[in-house]
Protein backbone atom coordinates (compact mmCIF):
# COMPACT_ATOMS: atom_id res chain seq x y z
CA UNK A 1 0.00 0.00 0.00
CA UNK A 2 1.31 3.47 -0.76
CA UNK A 3 1.77 5.66 2.38
CA UNK A 4 1.43 9.38 1.43
CA UNK A 5 3.79 10.65 4.49
CA UNK A 6 6.11 8.58 2.98
CA UNK A 7 6.00 8.98 -0.48
CA UNK A 8 6.20 12.70 -0.36
CA UNK A 9 9.51 11.99 1.76
CA UNK A 10 10.88 9.51 -0.89
CA UNK A 11 9.53 12.32 -3.37
CA UNK A 12 12.03 15.01 -1.67
CA UNK A 13 14.74 12.66 -1.49
CA UNK A 14 14.02 11.94 -5.08
CA UNK A 15 14.59 15.59 -5.86
CA UNK A 16 17.65 15.54 -3.69
CA UNK A 17 19.10 13.00 -5.51
CA UNK A 18 18.04 14.67 -8.81
CA UNK A 19 19.79 17.93 -7.53
CA UNK A 20 16.72 19.67 -7.49
CA UNK A 21 16.94 20.70 -3.71
CA UNK A 22 15.80 24.07 -4.29
CA UNK A 23 12.64 22.73 -5.91
CA UNK A 24 12.31 21.03 -2.88
CA UNK A 25 12.44 23.09 -0.21
CA UNK A 26 10.24 25.78 -2.15
CA UNK A 27 7.60 22.62 -2.27
CA UNK A 28 8.17 22.28 1.93
CA UNK A 29 7.27 26.15 2.13
CA UNK A 30 4.08 25.97 -0.04
CA UNK A 31 2.80 22.24 2.29
CA UNK A 32 3.98 24.06 5.62
CA UNK A 33 1.64 27.59 4.42
CA UNK A 34 -1.57 25.28 4.55
CA UNK A 35 -4.67 26.00 3.36
CA UNK A 36 -7.65 27.46 3.67
CA UNK A 37 -10.62 25.50 5.32
CA UNK A 38 -14.45 25.97 6.61
CA UNK A 39 -14.89 25.74 10.42
CA UNK A 40 -18.70 26.10 11.45
CA UNK A 41 -18.35 28.23 14.27
CA UNK A 42 -22.53 27.92 15.14
CA UNK A 43 -25.01 26.41 13.33
CA UNK A 44 -24.64 27.26 9.55
CA UNK A 45 -22.24 30.01 10.50
CA UNK A 46 -18.73 29.32 8.56
CA UNK A 47 -15.52 30.91 9.54
CA UNK A 48 -12.71 30.65 6.85
CA UNK A 49 -9.45 28.70 8.94
CA UNK A 50 -5.56 28.20 7.53
CA UNK A 51 -5.42 24.73 8.14
CA UNK A 52 -2.72 22.15 7.67
CA UNK A 53 -2.69 20.27 4.35
CA UNK A 54 -3.36 16.51 4.75
CA UNK A 55 -0.28 14.55 3.49
CA UNK A 56 -2.38 13.06 0.43
CA UNK A 57 -3.27 16.95 -0.41
CA UNK A 58 0.71 17.74 0.30
CA UNK A 59 1.40 15.36 -1.93
CA UNK A 60 -0.84 16.38 -4.67
CA UNK A 61 0.50 20.25 -4.07
CA UNK A 62 4.07 18.61 -4.69
CA UNK A 63 3.16 16.68 -8.08
CA UNK A 64 1.75 19.72 -9.42
CA UNK A 65 4.75 22.05 -8.33
CA UNK A 66 6.94 19.05 -10.16
CA UNK A 67 4.79 18.78 -13.04
CA UNK A 68 5.12 23.38 -13.48
CA UNK A 69 8.63 22.90 -13.14
CA UNK A 70 9.73 20.61 -15.92
CA UNK A 71 7.05 22.87 -18.21
CA UNK A 72 9.63 25.29 -19.38
CA UNK A 73 11.50 22.87 -21.01
CA UNK A 74 8.87 21.77 -23.06
CA UNK A 75 7.32 25.51 -23.97
CA UNK A 76 11.11 26.18 -24.64
CA UNK A 77 10.85 23.25 -27.32
CA UNK A 78 7.46 24.54 -28.75
CA UNK A 79 8.12 27.97 -29.29
CA UNK A 80 11.31 27.34 -30.78
CA UNK A 81 8.97 25.13 -33.28
CA UNK A 82 6.26 27.90 -33.30
CA UNK A 83 8.30 30.61 -34.21
CA UNK A 84 10.30 28.82 -37.30
CA UNK A 85 9.11 30.48 -40.76
CA UNK A 86 9.01 26.73 -41.62
CA UNK A 87 10.30 22.52 -40.88
CA UNK A 88 13.29 23.11 -42.38
CA UNK A 89 14.36 26.36 -40.78
CA UNK A 90 14.92 26.44 -37.27
CA UNK A 91 14.81 29.53 -35.43
CA UNK A 92 17.42 30.11 -32.19
CA UNK A 93 15.08 31.97 -28.99
CA UNK A 94 17.31 33.46 -26.32
CA UNK A 95 16.64 35.63 -23.11
CA UNK A 96 19.10 38.48 -23.05
CA UNK A 97 19.30 41.65 -20.10
CA UNK A 98 18.06 45.22 -20.57
CA UNK A 99 20.97 46.58 -18.57
CA UNK A 100 21.78 50.85 -18.98
CA UNK A 101 25.08 51.01 -20.35
CA UNK A 102 27.75 52.32 -18.15
CA UNK A 103 26.61 50.27 -14.90
CA UNK A 104 28.84 50.30 -11.98
CA UNK A 105 27.52 46.45 -10.96
CA UNK A 106 26.29 43.53 -13.30
CA UNK A 107 23.91 40.98 -11.93
CA UNK A 108 24.73 37.86 -10.73
CA UNK A 109 25.53 35.55 -13.91
CA UNK A 110 24.01 32.34 -12.29
CA UNK A 111 21.08 34.10 -12.98
CA UNK A 112 21.24 33.70 -16.67
CA UNK A 113 18.37 32.20 -18.42
CA UNK A 114 19.72 28.77 -20.44
CA UNK A 115 17.75 25.72 -21.45
CA UNK A 116 19.43 22.60 -21.23
CA UNK A 117 20.28 20.33 -24.35
CA UNK A 118 17.59 17.50 -24.79
CA UNK A 119 17.29 15.40 -28.01
CA UNK A 120 13.51 14.86 -29.45
CA UNK A 121 12.92 11.68 -28.32
CA UNK A 122 13.81 12.75 -24.59
CA UNK A 123 11.54 15.53 -25.14
CA UNK A 124 9.02 13.31 -26.85
CA UNK A 125 9.56 10.91 -23.51
CA UNK A 126 9.17 14.11 -21.39
CA UNK A 127 5.66 15.40 -22.71
CA UNK A 128 4.46 11.89 -22.11
CA UNK A 129 5.16 11.70 -18.74
CA UNK A 130 4.05 15.06 -17.94
CA UNK A 131 1.25 14.81 -19.82
CA UNK A 132 -0.12 11.40 -18.14
CA UNK A 133 0.69 13.46 -14.66
CA UNK A 134 -1.04 16.40 -15.82
CA UNK A 135 -4.25 14.19 -16.84
CA UNK A 136 -4.20 12.58 -13.47
CA UNK A 137 -4.11 15.94 -11.28
CA UNK A 138 -6.45 17.31 -13.11
CA UNK A 139 -9.05 14.09 -12.67
CA UNK A 140 -8.14 13.95 -9.05
CA UNK A 141 -8.66 17.93 -8.62
CA UNK A 142 -12.36 17.80 -10.32
CA UNK A 143 -13.14 15.20 -7.98
CA UNK A 144 -12.46 17.40 -5.09
CA UNK A 145 -14.95 20.03 -6.75
CA UNK B 1 -10.73 6.65 -11.20
CA UNK B 2 -6.84 7.98 -10.09
CA UNK B 3 -5.84 6.65 -7.16
CA UNK B 4 -2.61 8.26 -4.86
CA UNK B 5 -1.02 5.11 -5.89
CA UNK B 6 -1.64 6.22 -9.42
CA UNK B 7 -0.56 9.39 -8.80
CA UNK B 8 2.69 8.22 -7.00
CA UNK B 9 3.83 6.39 -9.90
CA UNK B 10 3.08 8.98 -12.60
CA UNK B 11 5.10 11.27 -10.19
CA UNK B 12 8.36 9.06 -10.24
CA UNK B 13 7.59 7.96 -14.25
CA UNK B 14 8.05 11.65 -14.94
CA UNK B 15 11.28 12.09 -12.68
CA UNK B 16 12.49 8.85 -14.51
CA UNK B 17 12.34 10.23 -17.69
CA UNK B 18 15.92 11.21 -19.50
CA UNK B 19 15.54 15.02 -19.36
CA UNK B 20 13.96 15.49 -15.99
CA UNK B 21 16.75 15.82 -14.34
CA UNK B 22 17.97 18.57 -16.97
CA UNK B 23 14.70 19.88 -16.80
CA UNK B 24 14.54 20.44 -12.88
CA UNK B 25 17.86 22.51 -12.78
CA UNK B 26 16.26 25.09 -14.07
CA UNK B 27 17.19 28.36 -12.39
CA UNK B 28 13.69 30.46 -11.41
CA UNK B 29 14.15 33.27 -13.60
CA UNK B 30 14.56 30.92 -16.91
CA UNK B 31 11.14 29.30 -15.56
CA UNK B 32 9.70 33.05 -14.87
CA UNK B 33 10.59 34.03 -18.28
CA UNK B 34 9.42 31.03 -20.77
CA UNK B 35 6.38 31.02 -19.00
CA UNK B 36 5.86 34.79 -19.99
CA UNK B 37 7.09 33.73 -23.51
CA UNK B 38 4.37 31.42 -23.56
CA UNK B 39 1.62 33.59 -22.45
CA UNK B 40 3.34 36.19 -25.28
CA UNK B 41 2.79 33.43 -27.60
CA UNK B 42 -0.76 32.76 -26.76
CA UNK B 43 -1.41 36.27 -26.96
CA UNK B 44 -0.59 36.29 -30.85
CA UNK B 45 -2.34 33.06 -31.64
CA UNK B 46 -5.31 35.19 -30.28
CA UNK B 47 -4.57 38.05 -32.73
CA UNK B 48 -4.20 35.73 -35.37
CA UNK B 49 -7.45 33.99 -34.33
CA UNK B 50 -9.38 37.14 -34.39
CA UNK B 51 -8.62 37.91 -38.16
CA UNK B 52 -5.23 40.04 -37.53
CA UNK B 53 -1.65 40.10 -38.51
CA UNK B 54 1.93 39.43 -36.42
CA UNK B 55 4.73 40.10 -37.70
CA UNK B 56 8.38 39.59 -35.04
CA UNK B 57 10.51 42.47 -35.15
CA UNK B 58 13.55 42.70 -33.79
CA UNK B 59 14.41 46.16 -32.56
CA UNK B 60 17.95 45.92 -34.38
CA UNK B 61 16.86 43.70 -36.88
CA UNK B 62 13.95 44.48 -37.99
CA UNK B 63 11.37 41.47 -39.54
CA UNK B 64 11.80 37.76 -38.40
CA UNK B 65 14.63 37.92 -36.57
CA UNK B 66 16.66 35.05 -35.98
CA UNK B 67 17.21 34.29 -33.10
CA UNK B 68 14.66 36.02 -31.28
CA UNK B 69 15.92 37.51 -28.39
CA UNK B 70 13.64 38.16 -25.44
CA UNK B 71 14.19 40.35 -22.27
CA UNK B 72 15.69 38.72 -19.55
CA UNK B 73 14.56 41.38 -17.21
CA UNK B 74 12.10 43.94 -17.54
CA UNK B 75 13.59 46.75 -19.15
CA UNK B 76 12.83 49.64 -22.12
CA UNK B 77 10.38 49.62 -24.85
CA UNK B 78 13.29 51.76 -26.87
CA UNK B 79 16.14 49.94 -25.66
CA UNK B 80 18.86 48.91 -28.78
CA UNK B 81 21.24 47.17 -26.31
CA UNK B 82 20.24 43.94 -27.94
CA UNK B 83 17.82 42.79 -30.90
CA UNK B 84 14.86 42.57 -28.28
CA UNK B 85 12.03 41.35 -30.31
CA UNK B 86 8.36 42.49 -30.09
CA UNK B 87 5.15 41.21 -32.17
CA UNK B 88 3.76 43.95 -34.84
CA UNK B 89 -0.23 43.67 -34.68
CA UNK B 90 -2.62 44.90 -36.66
CA UNK B 91 -6.21 43.98 -36.49
CA UNK B 92 -8.84 45.83 -38.23
CA UNK B 93 -6.17 48.32 -39.54
CA UNK B 94 -5.12 49.79 -36.31
CA UNK B 95 -1.82 49.15 -35.78
CA UNK B 96 -0.21 48.39 -32.02
CA UNK B 97 2.33 45.76 -30.71
CA UNK B 98 2.67 43.07 -28.11
CA UNK B 99 5.63 43.59 -25.46
CA UNK B 100 7.19 41.30 -23.20
CA UNK B 101 8.57 42.58 -19.98
CA UNK B 102 8.64 46.39 -20.67
CA UNK B 103 8.72 49.43 -17.87
CA UNK B 104 5.78 51.72 -18.50
CA UNK B 105 4.77 54.92 -16.18
CA UNK B 106 1.61 54.82 -14.32
CA UNK B 107 -0.86 58.16 -14.28
CA UNK B 108 0.90 58.37 -10.35
CA UNK B 109 4.18 58.70 -11.79
CA UNK B 110 5.31 55.47 -10.99
CA UNK B 111 7.25 52.73 -13.13
CA UNK B 112 5.46 49.49 -13.37
CA UNK B 113 7.18 46.42 -15.35
CA UNK B 114 4.47 44.82 -17.24
CA UNK B 115 4.80 40.84 -18.53
CA UNK B 116 3.32 41.16 -21.61
CA UNK B 117 1.41 44.23 -22.73
CA UNK B 118 -0.60 45.61 -25.45
CA UNK B 119 0.49 49.21 -26.98
CA UNK B 120 0.10 51.68 -29.68
CA UNK B 121 1.79 51.06 -32.85
CA UNK B 122 2.34 54.34 -34.03
CA UNK B 123 2.99 55.98 -30.13
CA UNK B 124 5.34 52.66 -29.65
CA UNK B 125 7.46 54.45 -32.92
CA UNK B 126 7.90 57.53 -31.39
CA UNK B 127 8.65 56.20 -28.11
CA UNK B 128 11.39 54.21 -29.78
CA UNK B 129 13.02 57.91 -31.62
CA UNK B 130 12.82 59.86 -28.30
CA UNK B 131 13.70 56.84 -25.65
CA UNK B 132 11.38 57.90 -23.25
CA UNK B 133 9.43 55.27 -20.82
CA UNK B 134 5.87 54.76 -22.26
CA UNK B 135 2.99 56.13 -20.53
CA UNK B 136 -0.49 54.43 -20.00
CA UNK B 137 -2.42 56.27 -21.91
CA UNK B 138 -2.00 54.41 -25.06
CA UNK B 139 -1.46 50.98 -23.07
CA UNK B 140 -4.28 49.20 -24.20
CA UNK B 141 -3.53 45.44 -22.42
CA UNK B 142 -1.80 43.55 -19.76
CA UNK B 143 -0.84 40.54 -18.30
CA UNK B 144 0.66 39.46 -15.33
CA UNK B 145 2.39 36.17 -15.53
CA UNK B 146 3.01 34.00 -12.43
CA UNK B 147 4.90 30.77 -12.25
CA UNK B 148 3.88 28.10 -9.62
CA UNK B 149 6.08 28.86 -6.91
CA UNK B 150 5.28 28.75 -2.83
CA UNK B 151 4.73 32.31 -3.01
CA UNK B 152 1.58 32.23 -5.54
CA UNK B 153 -0.88 33.89 -3.41
CA UNK B 154 -3.11 36.87 -2.78
CA UNK B 155 -0.49 39.37 -2.20
CA UNK B 156 0.33 38.47 -6.20
CA UNK B 157 -3.10 39.48 -6.95
CA UNK B 158 -3.62 42.41 -5.16
CA UNK B 159 0.01 43.89 -6.38
CA UNK B 160 -1.21 43.50 -10.27
CA UNK B 161 -4.93 44.94 -9.39
CA UNK B 162 -2.80 47.65 -7.30
CA UNK B 163 -1.15 48.60 -10.89
CA UNK B 164 -3.95 48.23 -12.94
CA UNK B 165 -5.61 50.96 -10.94
CA UNK B 166 -2.72 52.91 -11.82
CA UNK B 167 -2.84 52.07 -15.32
CA UNK B 168 -6.14 53.75 -16.55
CA UNK B 169 -8.44 51.77 -18.42
CA UNK B 170 -7.17 49.07 -20.49
CA UNK B 171 -8.87 46.54 -22.60
CA UNK B 172 -7.72 43.32 -21.56
CA UNK B 173 -6.36 42.36 -18.31
CA UNK B 174 -5.56 39.36 -17.11
CA UNK B 175 -3.53 37.14 -14.60
CA UNK B 176 -2.02 33.96 -15.50
CA UNK B 177 -0.72 31.20 -14.03
CA UNK B 178 0.63 27.70 -14.49
CA UNK B 179 0.05 27.24 -11.01
CA UNK B 180 -2.94 26.58 -9.02
CA UNK B 181 -4.16 28.87 -5.51
CA UNK B 182 -6.95 28.69 -3.84
CA UNK B 183 -6.96 31.88 -1.71
CA UNK B 184 -6.01 33.56 -5.55
CA UNK B 185 -8.66 32.41 -7.42
CA UNK B 186 -10.85 33.44 -4.55
CA UNK B 187 -9.57 36.96 -4.29
CA UNK B 188 -10.31 37.19 -8.27
CA UNK B 189 -13.92 36.30 -7.65
CA UNK B 190 -14.89 39.98 -6.98
CA UNK B 191 -16.19 41.58 -9.54
CA UNK B 192 -14.10 44.04 -11.66
CA UNK B 193 -11.02 42.00 -10.50
CA UNK B 194 -8.66 41.01 -13.77
CA UNK B 195 -9.80 37.37 -15.61
CA UNK B 196 -7.37 34.89 -13.59
CA UNK B 197 -6.26 31.93 -15.37
CA UNK B 198 -4.80 29.22 -13.41
CA UNK B 199 -2.75 25.41 -14.92
CA UNK B 200 -2.06 27.50 -17.99
CA UNK B 201 0.31 25.45 -19.78
CA UNK B 202 1.12 23.48 -22.59
CA UNK B 203 0.14 20.18 -20.89
CA UNK B 204 -3.47 21.85 -21.15
CA UNK B 205 -4.47 22.71 -24.58
CA UNK B 206 -8.17 23.02 -23.30
CA UNK B 207 -7.30 25.92 -20.38
CA UNK B 208 -4.74 27.11 -23.08
CA UNK B 209 -7.79 27.45 -25.92
CA UNK B 210 -10.10 29.57 -23.19
CA UNK B 211 -7.27 31.46 -22.87
CA UNK B 212 -7.01 32.29 -26.09
CA UNK B 213 -10.57 32.42 -26.83
CA UNK B 214 -11.12 35.46 -23.90
CA UNK B 215 -8.16 37.22 -25.96
CA UNK B 216 -9.46 37.22 -28.93
CA UNK B 217 -13.00 37.94 -27.71
CA UNK B 218 -11.43 40.64 -25.92
CA UNK B 219 -9.83 42.15 -28.66
CA UNK B 220 -12.87 41.75 -30.84
CA UNK B 221 -14.91 43.97 -28.71
CA UNK B 222 -12.20 46.17 -28.69
CA UNK B 223 -11.27 46.68 -32.63
CA UNK B 224 -15.17 46.05 -33.48
CA UNK B 225 -14.43 42.65 -35.79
Amino acid sequence: MTVPYESLEELFSRLGSLGAESLADDIRRAIARGTLGQVEVRPRKFEVTQQPFSAEAAYQLAAGMVLASIEPVLIHRDLTREYAPNDQEHVELSWKRDLIEGSPAEPRTDLEIAFPESTEDEIDELRKSASALACLLDEIDNKGE
Amino acid sequence: MATFADLVNAVQNLLSAGAAARALQLNSATRERAFEAYVFALVLRAVRRAGGNVQIVGAQSGPNPNPIVFRGNPGQMSSRMQDFAYARCTLNSYDFEVHLDVQFQGTSGAIHEIDVSLYDGGRADAIRQTGSIPGVRHLHGAIECKFYDSNLGTGLGRAFVGLLHDCGSVRLDSFATNGRSQALAQYFTQKNRPQPFFVLSPLRPRVADRFVSDVEQCLRKWRGV
